[in-house]
């Protein structure tokens, strides 16, 4: 595949992404012109991209969606719940035309046979004679053009017996026109002669008709009359926004045909910028239409490779880095006009990076669109009326974030329509209105975003899953754990409260995947419930992946990072107290909470300070210690792999480099406390 | 091996020559301060901050069962890129000294010795006579960064460093 079916394909994925998401606004609003438009412009675009780059298939098949949807905007057909259905498996269709290597070809025939038969059916239903009268009115427009016609008649024009009146009346009566007459040549009253012309005209005129047919208008006065023709443009000028005062009828006062060429030309550019039918521009609708095609045509983004996204962060952040070396070294040596530059560059670094961070985000919107559909394709399947509502969509996350989070939240979503929302009936019963509502929102929360899933279905069970998870024996049976506890149950390996396995969330994935992958990209879930009330499931991330803000520490003359999320509270210790601890646990301030001391699992032993410091760290619903030498204080780290050969160390999640150009390590406390615990069983 | 290429580079390890084709060869750097990452095989002596990127730094003395020795004026990175698990990636080496580049034919070069040999022959591309009495081993240096085993034959040489490093991988 070449590079510019690539970048079609992309668009093609973008257009499709449009398309469903006008399509589900669509359905809230089936009379709005707009989205008809909006689709129609979309399905233009790809049928254009499809023909230009070798796929004719999806070419052929979206001109056939394009003539339902021109049929709707000629007010012909209305929007049905049929024709909606058609559309969204169009567009699946679409996306698998474009992604078929070949392999699926004829199971994509069958399908796209199908969906023929159902469009042709909504195209033959009770509009078919209109069909064909609309195929007529659009092939007269399309030969449509303004011609601008000069006619002088000679003075003598009358002695034949010809009225130029009727010459101008007849050339008017080809199409719309605008004429402008000229009077300047009557000579004075003592040179006038009665029966010659001194008049002339000027005629601005747009038809269906070509060129010929204007020079028909003279055949017979060729001899008598110069008239000159000129083309202004392949189509209909008139209703174009700006060209009315250019085109007002005057006498002596000529069109300026500079100014309307020049007008027209732009208007038609725009509008072909926005591949659109210039042609199929209504005369009544004209003026709003060009406002819009104006406004959208103004480049409001571009299209960037992500590999140049990566490597413009990978230059920030060593730019960043950079930076920290030139202010560490301009503090050592107090030189005022040193001190100055190297603080102006650090404000240009930090807004450099700041841009260079935000071009990395995309609102949360962007896969809101898919939960639309998934939620509007499941609920019919399994026979539910639900409404899914995303507040916040517009809260922005890293792009590495955004992939990371998608099929965990698809997983959440698939779980509240299978097992969280009930059926009509049992809501009616339970006093909740028949249709169940799942929401999504996203805000950001100091350095975080949070995403949170809620229904308002049967809720969380608690009996119902402790006794699950003593059947599958994941607690032993006489257990004695709290409603919350219970509930946290289900994050665990092998658990899944359906009773049935369905073909929607029971696919032996559970909420343990979710929490997998969201850990993946360090970030937290929680789960809270009322039973008969719903259920929450909150995500939090990091703002993004490759920036943390941290905490840094020294154990042994070794620099350490450890995330400030992670933190709870810090106390300074003597040294005796940690080495009389029993069994790895320390009594501070009155509680006991379990520790570890990490010279220890370093294995180092040399030089050990008098007094350390314990940092708590946040582990699951506890708090865990974590003993370093000292704390040098906070850090704004820029991660950075460790790199293959040190896979087997994760419980190292990355290594920052330090102003001073030393390399800081960066601790997955998670890690460090499972990995650690394996030889020391906390409970 | 690198195609295109003929040339070499050789450092020593304690008494003993060693050669890698400089295609592998990618920076030859000073020794900096490294930074350890605890729990990781001895023979993997930390990273270092290399351009604004993070470098990890292998021993290859210790890797290939010698006495670790301290470093000294004459210590250096060479910055090699090594192919592991099918994935190209940065790695320094820490050798006693960098000696020479210099051009070899291939029909210079003799295979490696197999019994006998003190080191591995899946490690050593062939051997170079440069003189009478002295060899130079041509390194695969690939292989060496894609196995934990040990380079040097267990019977000829064991240092408590590389039990040790073996036994935490």
């Amino acid at each position: 595949m070449d590079n510019f079916q690539r970048k079609f394909l992309e668009e093609a994925s973008d257009l499709i992404n449009q398309l469903e998401q006008a399509l589900l606004t669509l359905e809230q609003d089936t009379g709005n012109p707009e989205l008809v438009d909006s689709i129609f412009r979309i399905m233009h675009s790809l049928k254009g991209g499809g023909g230009m780059f070798g796929f004719d298939n999806v070419t052929a098949y979206t001109h056939k969606l394009e003539n339902m949807y021109d049929l709707v905007r000629q007010k012909k057909l209305k929007v049905t719940r049929e024709m909606l259905d058609i559309t969204f498996e169009s567009a699946d269709h679409i996306t698998s035309m474009l992604n078929d290597d070949g392999s699926k070809a004829a199971e994509i025939k069958k399908n796209e046979e199908i969906l023929n038969k159902r469009i042709d059916a909504i195209l033959l239903g009770d509009n078919s004679g209109e069909i064909v009268v609309s195929r007529g009115d659009e092939v007269t427009q399309i030969g449509h053009a303004t011609y601008y016609v000069k006619v002088k008649p000679y003075e003598h024009i009358q002695k034949n017996g010809t009225n130029p009146f009727f010459l101008i009346d007849e050339l008017v009566g080809l199409g719309q026109a605008k004429v402008n007459i000229f009077y300047s040549n009557i000579p004075d009253f003592e040179n006038f002669v009665f029966d010659d012309t001194y008049i002339w005209w000027e005629v601005v005129i747009s038809t269906d008709k070509n060129e010929d047919a204007i020079r028909d208008v003279f055949i017979f006065v060729e001899d008598d009359c110069e008239v000159t023709i000129e083309k202004l443009a392949d189509r209909d000028i008139f209703g174009l926004e700006g060209i009315e005062p250019l085109l007002v009828c005057r006498h002596d006062f000529p069109f300026d045909l500079d100014k309307i060429k020049s007008l027209v030309t732009a208007i038609t550019a725009l509008e072909k910028a926005k591949n659109e039918s210039a042609l199929k521009v209504k005369e009544n609708s004209g003026d709003e239409h060009i406002k819009k095609f104006a406004k959208e045509s103004s480049i409001s983004g571009i299209r960037v490779a992500s590999e140049k996204i990566d490597m413009l962060m990978n230059l920030v952040s060593e730019l960043i880095t950079t930076q920290a070396g030139l202010n560490l070294y301009a503090d050592k040596n107090k030189d005022a006009e040193l001190t100055r530059i190297a603080e102006s560059l650090e404000n240009i670094s930090r807004q450099l990076r700041d841009t260079a961070f935000s071009i990395t985000l995309i609102p949360i919107d962007y896969l809101v669109v898919r939960f639309r559909r998934l939620v509007r394709d499941l609920s019919r399947e399994v026979g539910k009326e639900i409404v899914f509502e995303a507040k916040g969509a517009e809260t922005e996350l890293d792009k590495t974030l955004i992939e990371g989070i998608s099929e965990p939240l698809m997983h959440i979503l698939r779980n509240s329509i299978d097992h969280g929302i009930e059926s009509a009936e049992e809501r009616v019963a339970a006093g909740k209105s028949p249709e169940g509502r799942i929401t999504l929102q996203a805000y950001y929360s100091g350095s975080q975003v949070v995403i949170a899933v809620t229904d308002d279905g049967a809720g969380m069970n608690p009996a119902k899953i402790k006794r699950k998870a003593i059947d599958k024996g994941l607690i032993p049976s006489d257990a004695q754990i709290s409603d919350k506890e219970i509930i946290d149950l289900i994050f665990m390996p092998g658990f899944s409260t359906s009773e049935q396995v369905t073909n929607i969330s029971g696919r032996g994935v559970g909420m343990d995947v979710v929490k997998r992958k969201v850990s993946d990209i360090r970030g937290t879930v929680q789960v809270s419930s009322q039973l008969g009330e719903g259920t929450t499931i909150t995500i939090k991330l990091p703002l993004t992946l490759s920036i943390i803000d941290g905490m840094l520490v020294r154990i042994a003359d070794v620099d350490y990072i450890i995330p400030l999320s992670v933190i709870d509270t810090i106390f300074a210790v003597e040294h005796s107290k940690i080495a009389a601890a029993f069994q790895n646990v320390i009594n501070i301030e009155g509680t006991q909470y379990p520790f570890y001391y990490l010279r220890d699992e370093f294995g180092i032993t040399e030089n050990v300070p008098e007094k350390e410091e314990i940092i708590m760290v946040k582990y699951e619903d506890r708090k865990i210690g974590v003993v370093v030498d000292n704390i040098t204080g906070e850090y704004q780290a820029v991660l950075k792999p460790l790199g293959k050969l040190y896979r087997n160390q994760d419980i190292f999640s990355g290594a920052s480099i330090l102003g001073d150009g030393t390399v800081a390590l960066v601790l997955d406390t998670h890690k460090v406390i499972n990995q650690f615990t394996k030889y020391n069983e906390l409970n | 091996m690198e195609q295109g290429t003929n040339s070499y580079i050789s450092f020593m390890l304690g008494e003993e020559y060693f050669a890698i084709n400089v295609g592998k060869v990618l920076n030859i750097l000073q020794l900096v301060q490294i930074t350890k990452v605890p729990t990781a095989p001895d023979y993997m002596k930390g990273v270092i901050n290399l351009r604004g990127t993070v470098l990890p730094i292998i021993d290859v003395r210790m890797k290939f069962g010698m006495e670790p020795i301290e470093y000294k004026r004459d210590t250096v990175i060479l910055v090699l890129n090594v192919e592991i698990e099918g994935e190209v990636v940065n790695a320094g080496i820490l050798v006693d000294s960098v000696k020479e580049v210099f051009e070899l034919q291939q029909e210079e070069i003799m295979p490696p010795p197999g019994i006998g040999a003190k080191y591995k022959s899946k490690f050593i591309d062939g051997v170079y006579r440069m003189s009478d009495e002295k060899f130079v081993m041509l390194l695969d240096i690939d292989k060496v960064f894609s196995t934990d085993e040990l380079v040097m034959m267990q019977d000829t040489a064991e240092s408590e460093e590389s039990k040790k490093a073996e036994k935490i991988e």
